[in-house]
């Protein structure tokens, strides 16, 4: 097979893709508990679903056509098991020594691209920054410790979270 | 604690940095932004910024250039909002970019079924922006909200059955809490429509049918069932007149373009400007330019709206330099046709009598063997943008000199695929025809200058108040003439075609110029 150069995006949704081939797994939580429970335990502060919540953590309007009930089940568990680039958190100083933080989005030699811990879009030049440096760890906590039963509640919202019908 | 102030943070920032429809309406106020398709809601496709201007154009250099992921057609308009360019990638992908470096913030990928019906390519010429909000149409006609900080999708809307022929290349348009989207598809026998959505959750509020059906006025211009498959259009960005709370907005061609023995009859609302109530949709006024089209002479321009002195008391009127070779000032408030003048060879009509309706020439309709006149089927002009600057007070546009062999042919029509009646012989082999920037003096329709070009443009003008015209070619070069002489100021070769409209902007309170040429962005500023 002959090497596919596609784009960061592009590749995880392949895999995403034939993760989902493997994984046929049902959820075995009740959704509409576990919606009651994203919004009691405060998910929202950090994720958006439908437009309502944060953007500090993956917009979750549509992941459970993305991903399978075990990456979801992980993603709240070991959150660090598995960041993906654009949740690589960026701790950089301007030249005038002010701090900013935030999510990486895009970079190359000479540029970064972040959404800030304020929620802006940010483009920052390398060569004026004092310090730069970036984190590969998600910034969530673990929900390890959470009852069996809510984190199948949970898991079994976010799975619900689907595309709407039609060819989409 | 601490979490709450970081989150208010957040809020307070996110409030300073949205688009309202208040900050739309006063667009020219801001000119370090280009926020709506033509930069304001008058259509004029001009920019108070005057930093670029004829004395120091020629020393113009590529800022930076963004390459886009396609082997489609680029016709993007870029939206740049506080230093974030927001940009379509067909066939309808969405890119936020830093607007200083071009550097990329976030990416919308909208996956298509496999086979779509779009006559002319799977383009896309834009966003709309309100609020926090970035909003795109698709080839698969849906509307789409993105999160305009994240490119998340908010929501997604099938506005039509993309299998029967419909779909959206139109950049939207905001008009106070609406969002105003037009429907291609006048190739594939569509019934078009214009239509107004809910920004916040998609939810259609008014439609207005470009076809009339029956009990609609404009249906008696229709016989039998023509009207269920008449066309009607409306794919590229109208204006909004906010005194009047008018949106003005061009149709497309009847279906099918090349025979019209179907549908005999005016065909209203086709090749007509119309003029609807922003809040309900009810057509005001319309003016037909060419009743009964059968040469796919739309009337896909954007109306330009000017408050000039006409005989000899200032009036609302609409500038509008039409596919069918004729340059149209109308009243905006009523629709009544004061002034038509050609702007290019025409070859088709006598004249236009007072209420400017068109008298024909005989033998001009298609026929088996074939007619050929000017203009083309591309017409005169077409879809790119024209520009009008109050400093010279001048309308400027991209012109073709062209003819083509009309041709009528039967065709039946079946949902969701070409519904044409023949195909004609666009450009003549041996004369294939050029084409030319142009300026016209719009009291009169007369040619003040022209810039001439080798082959025939598909890319808009922009004017500044610099007074520089910027213009492209179909060759690939982005160029500045004087917009009071046409006398080349600057080019550079792109190295692939242009068909899109140029914007202009500042960017760390320096002015840039942004344009699509070939599958890039390329931006310009002074050294």
């Amino acid at each position: 097979m002959p090497g596919l150069f596609y784009s960061p995006d592009r590749v995880w949704q392949v895999v995403a893709y034939l993760r989902s081939l493997a994984q046929r797994e049902t959820p075995k939580g009740d959704a509409a508990h576990g919606a009651a429970l994203f919004a009691s335990r405060g998910c929202a502060g950090c994720h958006r679903v439908a437009g309502q919540g944060g953007r500090s953590g993956p917009d979750l309007t549509q992941i459970g056509s993305s991903r399978s009930v075990r990456h979801l089940r992980e993603a709240m568990t070991n959150p660090d098991a598995d960041v993906r680039q654009r949740y690589w958190v960026v701790t950089a100083r301007g030249e005038d020594g002010r701090p900013v933080n935030g999510f990486l989005m895009n970079e190359d030699t000479y540029t970064v691209q972040l959404f800030d811990d304020v929620g802006n879009l940010r483009s920052l030049s390398k060569p004026g920054l004092r310090d730069y440096a970036v984190a590969k760890k998600s910034k969530m906590p673990s929900f390890a410790k959470l009852p069996a039963a809510e984190l199948d509640n949970l898991v079994a919202y976010l799975g619900s979270l689907r595309r709407p019908g039609g060819v989409r | 604690m601490l979490r709450c102030f970081v989150l208010l943070m957040a809020a307070a920032a996110a409030l300073l940095a949205q688009v309202t429809s208040d900050r739309l309406l006063r667009a020219d106020r801001e000119p370090a932004n280009w926020m709506t398709y033509s930069g304001g809601y008058n259509g004029w496709r001009y920019s108070t910024l005057d930093q670029i201007n004829r004395g120091n154009a020629p020393q113009l250099k590529v800022k930076w250039v963004h390459q886009m992921p396609t082997t489609h057609m680029v016709e993007t308009s870029p939206i740049v909002v506080d230093g974030i360019m927001y940009v379509t990638e067909p066939p309808s992908n969405v890119v936020a970019l830093d607007a200083e470096t071009g550097r990329q913030f976030w990416r919308y990928r909208c996956e298509l079924p496999g086979r779509i019906n779009v006559c002319c390519g799977q383009v896309n010429r834009g966003v709309a922006v309100l609020g926090n909000r970035v909003f795109v149409g698709t080839v698969d006609a849906h509307l789409v909200a993105l999160d305009a900080k994240t490119g998340a999708v908010l929501w997604d809307v099938e506005v039509a059955n993309y299998a029967h022929g419909y779909s959206v290349t139109v950049a939207p348009l905001v008009v106070k809490d609406k969002i105003i989207l037009g429907i291609a598809g006048g190739e594939y026998g569509i019934r078009g429509w214009l239509d107004a959505y809910e920004p916040a959750t998609g939810k259609r509020i008014w439609r207005f049918n470009t076809v009339p059906g029956p009990g609609e006025a404009g249906h008696d211009t229709w016989k039998g069932d023509a009207w269920k498959q008449g066309g009607g259009s409306t794919w590229v960005t109208g204006s909004y007149d906010a005194a009047q709370n008018l949106i003005i907005w061009g149709v497309g061609n009847p279906s099918p373009d090349w025979n019209g023995d179907v549908r005999p009859g005016d065909n209203l609302y086709k090749d007509s400007a119309i003029a609807l109530d922003a809040d309900t949709g009810k057509l005001k006024w319309h003016f037909q330019f060419v009743p009964h089209d059968v040469h796919d002479w739309d009337a896909v321009q954007v109306p330009v709206l000017v408050e000039a002195p006409w005989q000899g008391r200032e009036r609302k009127l609409v500038y509008w330099a039409h596919r069918n070779g004729f340059f149209y000032v109308l009243d905006r408030e009523t629709g009544k046709f004061l002034l038509g003048k050609p702007f290019a060879t025409q070859t088709w009509a006598k004249g236009l009598d007072a209420n400017g309706r068109p008298i024909r020439l005989p033998n001009i309709d298609p026929t088996p063997e074939g007619v050929t006149i000017f203009p083309g089927v591309q017409g005169a002009t077409n879809w790119y943008s024209p520009s009008y600057n109050p400093l010279t007070k001048l309308l400027y546009l991209s012109t073709w000199e062209n003819r083509s062999i009309y041709r009528k042919g039967d065709q039946e029509h079946t949902p969701g695929n070409r519904y044409i009646g023949s195909v004609p012989l666009i450009d003549l082999p041996d004369d294939p025809g050029h084409g030319a920037i142009r300026a016209l003096n719009p009291a009169t329709g007369e040619r003040v200058w022209e810039y001439k070009l080798h082959t025939k443009p598909w890319a808009g003008v922009l004017t500044t108040a610099g007074k520089v015209l910027f213009g492209g070619s179909d060759e690939g070069t982005y160029f500045a003439v004087d917009a009071e002489t046409g006398k080349e100021l600057w080019r550079q070769y792109c190295g692939g075609i242009i068909r899109a409209n140029g914007v202009t902007y500042q960017s760390k309170g320096k002015q840039v110029v942004a344009i699509a040429a070939g599958n890039s962005i390329f931006t310009f500023a002074l050294p």
